[in-house]
């Protein structure tokens, strides 16, 4: 797999985190740097007080790493907390090899009140953003002892998709897909895409799938087509 | 018996993503617009069961997928989880990631009402766990798929067996 080439600007992601704004008013946060909101959120963060021994915290794991502990406030007895030492606001930031290594350690956390708990499951979950429930600038994974009648609801609802909705879908993410993974027609033109921040939120919103397909669609290695076999990809480079 | 996610990858039909270790395909039950299924292609049942060098491999391919839908489906969150055992949520005998895309007021809610337990139930756990772990430490990788075999046939047979039923 290639390395960390997504030069996603999440910054409005990490500005958007809980307590930030309690810090700071929007308009100082809109003329700081990624530097200085990292730096406010990280004095201010107590889970990096608790990664530096400065809070208490009932730690079940430790490496130079990562660190896991009692939830003090959890969904279900057990419930624990995995965070990087280092201050990481968000998963998009963390490298490959520690993202890997946070979740072995998961899964291990898990094997772990599956035995010595006796729960009949575990979530392994992470609110990436504050839309999606993460409430505060420190990156983590749960780890949720489940049973049965606990009253948790993390059960995903399913609801109806029209195969045209998905052909959508499918069609604006598979472009960037292929760029991203090194695949045929994607390209390193990503490596030289310069990250901006502060722009990129705009982007975002706009049809950044439509803008980057040109620069997708150059060098082939035809051979991977047939491979990969994404026939929407395809017949949406074709018929261009 | 036929593990429809193993099906689903044979058939191809729908691929997003597709390596030697991995594939991911759009939930045609989606929990919001976008919700990506990133499955191993060894057939694992559940989160123990998969080595850890699949597990070094998933997960960032999870984070890049999921920030993938930041870029060109426009959300402003993810949700990253895995449902292990049907009794947290799992629907199908075959590990997976769910990478569900978040929008504001989108209506999803995956929530739970944290309890403040008195300090003398997180000592006890706490207690519990740790008498666990250190039991565990002097024993790594290798030693703990016997030992999880071994020591506690319970948990793990149930999981199985509960996911075995499912229609």
């Amino acid at each position: 797999m290639t390395g960390n080439i997504i030069t996603y600007p999440y910054q409005r992601l990490i500005n958007n985190l809980p307590l930030t704004k309690l810090m700071v008013t929007g308009e100082e946060l809109k003329s700081m740097s990624p530097e200085e909101v990292a730096e406010l959120q990280k004095k201010n963060c107590i889970f990096c007080h608790i990664a530096s021994g400065k809070v208490p915290a009932k730690k079940v794991y430790e490496d130079e790493k990562v660190l896991a502990f009692l939830d003090i406030n959890p969904a279900a007895p057990g419930h624990l907390l995995l965070i990087p030492k280092e201050h990481q606001a968000i998963l998009p930031q963390i490298p490959d090899e520690d993202v890997a290594h946070m979740f072995r350690v998961s899964k291990k956390l898990s094997n772990m009140l599956l035995r010595s708990l006796q729960v009949k499951g575990t979530n392994i979950f992470v609110a990436n953003g504050a839309v999606a429930g993460q409430k505060a600038p420190h990156f983590m994974i749960h780890i949720i002892p489940r049973s049965e009648g606990d009253g948790i609801n993390l059960s995903l609802p399913e609801n109806e998709a029209t195969a045209g909705e998905l052909d959508e879908s499918r069609n604006k993410m598979l472009p960037r897909i292929r760029q991203v993974f090194g695949m045929p027609g994607g390209g390193e033109s990503m490596e030289a895409e310069p990250a901006a921040p502060d722009e990129g939120g705009k982007r975002a919103e706009e049809h950044p799938a439509e803008e980057r397909i040109e620069t997708g669609h150059q060098d082939g290695n035809k051979g991977e087509v047939e491979k990969l076999d994404f026939d929407a990809l395809k017949t949406l480079l074709e018929g261009k | 018996m036929k593990c429809r996610i193993c099906e689903m990858m044979k058939d191809k039909g729908g691929l997003l993503y597709e390596d030697e270790k991995a594939f991911a395909f759009l939930s045609r039950r989606p929990a919001a617009p976008g919700h990506i299924m990133l499955a191993t292609k060894e057939h694992y049942p559940i989160l123990e069961n998969v080595p850890d060098d699949v597990i070094s491999h998933i997960f960032p391919l999870a984070n890049k997928l999921s920030t993938i839908t930041f870029e060109t489906l426009g959300a402003h969150g993810t949700n990253i989880m895995v449902n292990n055992g049907i009794t947290a949520g799992q629907k199908e005998p075959h590990f997976m990631v769910n990478i569900i895309p978040r929008r504001e007021d989108d209506g999803l809610k995956l929530e739970w009402s944290p309890k403040k337990p008195p300090e003398s139930e997180l000592e006890d756990i706490h207690a519990t766990l740790g008498a666990s772990e250190q039991a565990e430490e002097p024993a790594p990788e290798q030693a703990n798929t016997e030992e999880a075999k071994d020591e506690d046939p319970g948990d793990k047979d149930y999981l199985l067996d509960s996911l075995i039923r499912i229609p």
